[in-house]
C-alpha cells in the first residue's frame, strides 16, 4: 500500500492551506503598511499643523506677560498648551534670543517607552512674539510623539486582530477543504488501492465532497464497472476454452491429453506413496456398425449415454476418459487389490447390458470390451500401461468373437 | 475687593465709610526700590490699552503725593505712542484732560471726586494708595517681596471707556500675583 496522502509533505491540504494564509498575510501586510503609512504621513501632518497653531497660540498668550516680564504668567499662559496631547516643550525666548524659560507637561506621561523614528515627529515650529509691531522674543514649540504612537499601537491592534482572524479564517478554509475534497479524493486513493493490489474490481469508491470529486469518483465506478464487465467475460470466455481443451464435448468426459496428464500425475504419486492403481482399456462392440446402420446423430448419442453410464461407476479419485472414436478409458486409483479392477471392469459390462433406446421404436446394447493393466505390475509408464491394456482388451475382443 | 462703596458711589455714604474706616491718608505702597519697575509697568499697561480717538499723545496726570510723581519721565511705547507725565492739582480737570491718572495719597474726598469723574469717560485710573484696591480705581500697585504687581477693580474697568487687553487683565487677576 502507498503511504497516506496527508502523511506527505507536499499534499494538496497543506499546500492550499499554506497558499491561502500566504496570500491572507500578504494582503493584510500589504493593507496595513499602505494604511500605516498614510495614517502616519496624515498623523505627521495634522500634528504640523497642530504645532503651527499651538505656537501661534503660544506667541499670543506670552506676549503680555513677556511685556510685563511676568515669568510666572508667562508660565501659566502656557502650561494649558503643553498639557494638551500635541505639544512636549515650549521654550520662550527674549528679543535677544536668549531663553527666558522652558515649559514642560505637568506630568511626564510618557506612554509607550518607544523611541519614533524622526521623520514621524514635527518639526519644531518657532513662532515670533510680536507686541505693538516690535519683536519682543520668540516662542519654540517642540511635538509629542504621542499621536503618532497611538497610531502605531492601533495599527499594531490591527494587524495582531487581522493575523488572528486570518488564522480562524484559514483553519476554517482548511478544515472546509478537507472535508469537502482532500478526505474524498483519500477515500477514492483508499479504493484504488485496493483495487489494484488485491484486484477487486468489485470495489466501489465513495461518491462525497465538492461536485467536480463526486463526478470522478462516478467516472471511476463506471470505468470499475466496465473493467468488472470485461473480466465477467474474460473469465467465462477462458474457462469455456479451458474445458474445451480437456473435456471431449460429446461424452462429457476428459479427453484424452487430459486423461493421459491425470495417469502421468498419478504414476508420480503411486512411484512416491507406492501405491498401485488400475488402467482400463473399453472398446465398444460393434459399435462401427451401429454408426453405420442409425447414422452419426444415433452414434454421438450412444457415445454420450456411455459417457452418462460410465461416470457413476467412478470411485474418488478415479478417472473415465474417452480417447477418441469409441474407445474410453478410466483410470481406477489406490487398488487394494487385483479384484478391485475386476469389480469396476463387472460393473461396467453390468451397466452396459442394459439396452439403450435408440430412436421411439428401436433398443440396441453396446457391449464393451475391457482390458486393464496394473501399475507397477505391467508397466511403469503411460504408454506401457496403455499398450498393454489395449493389447489385452483386443485379446478379450477377439476371444468374445470366436 | 471691596468694591461695595465705590458701587454705591453716594459722596454722603463714602464719607462716613472714610471717616468710620478708612484713614484719611494712605500713604503709597511702593517702596523706593520698585518705583522704576512700577514706572515700566505703567508703560506696559499703557501698549495694552486703547482710548477713544486713538491719541498718539497719552497724558499722564499724577495727582496727590506719590514716589512717582518724581520718577515718571515722558516714554515713547513700542507702538510709538508718548507717555506725557504732568502734575496737576486740580481734579476736576483731570477726567478732561488727561488719559492716564496717576492716583497718589489723597483726601478721601478728592479721590472720590476723581473716581466719579473717571466713570463713563476715557480715563485710565491707577493707583499706588489703595492696597486693598477698593477705592475704584482700575489698577492698584501692591509691593511684593521681590517687586511691584497689580491689582485689578474689575468693576471699575467695566465702567471705564478704555479698553484694556484681557490678557493684561488675566495677568491682573491672579491674587498671588507675579513679581517684578
Amino acid at each position: 500500500m502507498r503511504e497516506s496522502v496527508r502523511s506527505r509533505g507536499n499534499n494538496l491540504y497543506s499546500a492550499v492551506a499554506r497558499s491561502f494564509a500566504v496570500v491572507a498575510i500578504l494582503g493584510v501586510l500589504v493593507t496595513l503598511l499602505i494604511g500605516l503609512v498614510a495614517a502616519l504621513f496624515l498623523q505627521r501632518g495634522y500634528a504640523d499643523e497642530n504645532l503651527r497653531l499651538a505656537a501661534r497660540q503660544a506667541a499670543y498668550s506670552v506676549e503680555v506677560p513677556i511685556v510685563f516680564n511676568d515669568r510666572s504668567g508667562i508660565a501659566e499662559a502656557l502650561q494649558p498648551l503643553v498639557d494638551g496631547r500635541s505639544v512636549a516643550s515650549i521654550r520662550v525666548e527674549d528679543a535677544q534670543g536668549q531663553t527666558i524659560t522652558t515649559i514642560h507637561p505637568s506630568k511626564d506621561e510618557q506612554g509607550l517607552a518607544l523611541a519614533l523614528p524622526h521623520w514621524l515627529l514635527p518639526n519644531p515650529v518657532k513662532n515670533p512674539v510680536v507686541s505693538a509691531g516690535a519683536t519682543i522674543g520668540a516662542v519654540e514649540v517642540t511635538g509629542g510623539g504621542a499621536s503618532a504612537k497611538q497610531q502605531l499601537v492601533i495599527s499594531l491592534l490591527g494587524a495582531i486582530l487581522g493575523m488572528a482572524l486570518i488564522g480562524f479564517g484559514t483553519v476554517a478554509v482548511a478544515r472546509r477543504l478537507d472535508r469537502s475534497l482532500v478526505k474524498p479524493l483519500q477515500g477514492i486513493a483508499a479504493v484504488t488501492d485496493r483495487v489494484r493490489d488485491e484486484r477487486r474490481l468489485d470495489l466501489r469508491v465513495p461518491q462525497t465532497g465538492l461536485l467536480e470529486v463526486r463526478t470522478l469518483a462516478g467516472d471511476i465506478n463506471n470505468l470499475l464497472d466496465q473493467l468488472q464487465d470485461w473480466q465477467g467475460q474474460m473469465d467465462a470466455t477462458h474457462e469455456a476454452l479451458l474445458h474445451r481443451a480437456n473435456f471431449d464435448p460429446l461424452s462429457g468426459l476428459p479427453n484424452r491429453t487430459t486423461f493421459l496428464d491425470r495417469v502421468r500425475e498419478t504414476i508420480r504419486v503411486a512411484q512416491r506413496t507406492g501405491d498401485s492403481f488400475a488402467l482400463l482399456f473399453m472398446d465398444g462392440d460393434k459399435f462401427k456398425d451401429a454408426n453405420d446402420r442409425y447414422g452419426h446423430v444415433v452414434g454421438d448419442r450412444i457415445i454420450a449415454e456411455i459417457g452418462a453410464r460410465i461416470s457413476p461407476l467412478l470411485r474418488v479419485g478415479d478417472v473415465a476418459a474417452r480417447l477418441g472414436g469409441d474407445e474410453f478409458a478410466i483410470l481406477v486409483n489406490h487398488l487394494e487389490s487385483d479384484e478391485d479392477a475386476q469389480s469396476v471392469m463387472r460393473r461396467i459390462r453390468d451397466a452396459m447390458s442394459i439396452p439403450m433406446r435408440i430412436d421411439d421404436q428401436r433398443e440396441a446394447t453396446i457391449s464393451l470390451s475391457v482390458g486393464v493393466a496394473i501399475f507397477p505390475h505391467d508397466g511403469s509408464d503411460v504408454e506401457n500401461l496403455l499398450r498393454i491394456a489395449d493389447q489385452r482388451m483386443y485379446e478379450e475382443k477377439t476371444a468374445t468373437r470366436h | 475687593m471691596g468694591m461695595a462703596g465705590v458701587m454705591l458711589g453716594l459722596p454722603a455714604a463714602t464719607a462716613m465709610m472714610a471717616t468710620a474706616v478708612a484713614p484719611l491718608y494712605v500713604s503709597s505702597t511702593l517702596r523706593d526700590a520698585v518705583v522704576p519697575a512700577a514706572v515700566q509697568q505703567l508703560g506696559a499697561i499703557a501698549t495694552y490699552a486703547r482710548w477713544t480717538g486713538a491719541p498718539h499723545t497719552l497724558r499722564v496726570c499724577i495727582t496727590g503725593q506719590t514716589p512717582l510723581s518724581n520718577a515718571m519721565t515722558s516714554q515713547t511705547l513700542p507702538d510709538g505712542r508718548v507717555l506725557m507725565p504732568q502734575r496737576v492739582s486740580s481734579a476736576q480737570t483731570i477726567a478732561a484732560n488727561c488719559e492716564i491718572a496717576v492716583i497718589g495719597t489723597l483726601p478721601s474726598a478728592e479721590r472720590a471726586q476723581i473716581i466719579r469723574a473717571a466713570g463713563g469717560v476715557g480715563l485710565l485710573t491707577i493707583t499706588d494708595a489703595d492696597p486693598a484696591c477698593e477705592y475704584g480705581a482700575m489698577f492698584c500697585w501692591r509691593s511684593t517681596a521681590t517687586g511691584v504687581t497689580f491689582d485689578l477693580n474689575i468693576a471699575a474697568v467695566t465702567r471705564s471707556r478704555v479698553r484694556v487687553d484681557p490678557r493684561v487683565l488675566a495677568l491682573g487677576r491672579r491674587s498671588n500675583g507675579a513679581s517684578m
